[in-house]
């Protein structure tokens, strides 16, 4: 069972992230997914804390082996493809199109305790769960609407949306969900 | 709460409260929230775990 985490092991789990880029493990990473939309609204029930980041690699393929090995080498237990640094279920994601590298690369930079991170803006973390498009992606999206500290900067969110030919789905989404 | 309110003033209480409190939750630091999210996930894994009593 592992044992609950405190605000001081949260903090752990960005060095450990911080740790596997500078060691080039993985390159730039950012925060997306779920608590990329907890940042910036209420909190709501998910279950890994999910991290994309660019992979170093020489061709198409990629291994994700070695990051596990550097973090089960710390201790920390990897199954199913996500592994529990501090107590929180980590996933590691290969940035796998261009919206997300994007995402990446424009991510903003935040602090949490000492540690530095980067997480998805908000307009990118809405497009990303645009793109996937599930109902729970659309749940998401509601959600940050309805709860988020500041509102989206809509500019910003049709600009990328029309970079990645998802303007009319955009449309048609808030048409769905106009109340 | 003394005073005497009809239903739809209680509820429109009520609700007022639920947002303020939604807006409360949004604005907490990112480290808290992650904190909630899990004490979340365990108090989901002991209701699934949980049997019925009779």
């Amino acid at each position: 069972m592992p044992v609950d985490a405190t605000s001081a092991s949260i903090e752990v789990v960005f060095q450990r992230l911080n740790e596997l880029e500078s060691a080039g493990l993985i390159g730039r990473y950012a925060i997306g997914g779920a608590f990329a939309f907890i940042y910036y609204a209420e909190p709501f029930e998910t279950g890994d804390l999910d991290v994309f980041a660019h992979f170093p690699s020489a061709g198409d393929l990629i291994s994700l082996a070695p990051i596990y090995e550097y973090l089960r080498n710390l201790g920390y237990s990897a199954e199913n493809e996500q592994i529990l640094i501090e107590g929180v279920p980590v996933q590691i994601l290969p940035a796998t199109g261009p919206l997300v590298e994007e995402a990446i690369q424009q991510a903003r930079d935040i602090t949490i305790g000492r540690a530095p991170a980067r997480i998805f803006t908000a307009e990118h973390a809405v497009a990303v769960a645009l793109q996937a498009n599930r109902a729970k992606d659309r749940m998401k999206i509601l959600h940050l609407q309805e709860t988020a500290t500041t509102p989206l900067d809509r500019a910003a969110l049709e600009s990328i949306l029309l970079r990645h030919g998802m303007l009319n789905r955009w449309r048609k989404f808030e048409e769905l969900t106009r109340g | 709460m003394a005073e005497n309110l009809t239903r739809q003033q209680a509820f429109d209480r009520i609700l007022a409260a639920k947002v303020a409190q939604r807006r409360k939750l949004a604005e907490l630091p990112f480290q808290e929230k992650i904190l909630i999210v899990l004490q979340m996930q365990k108090l989901s894994r002991q209701l699934k775990q949980a049997k019925p009593s009779s």
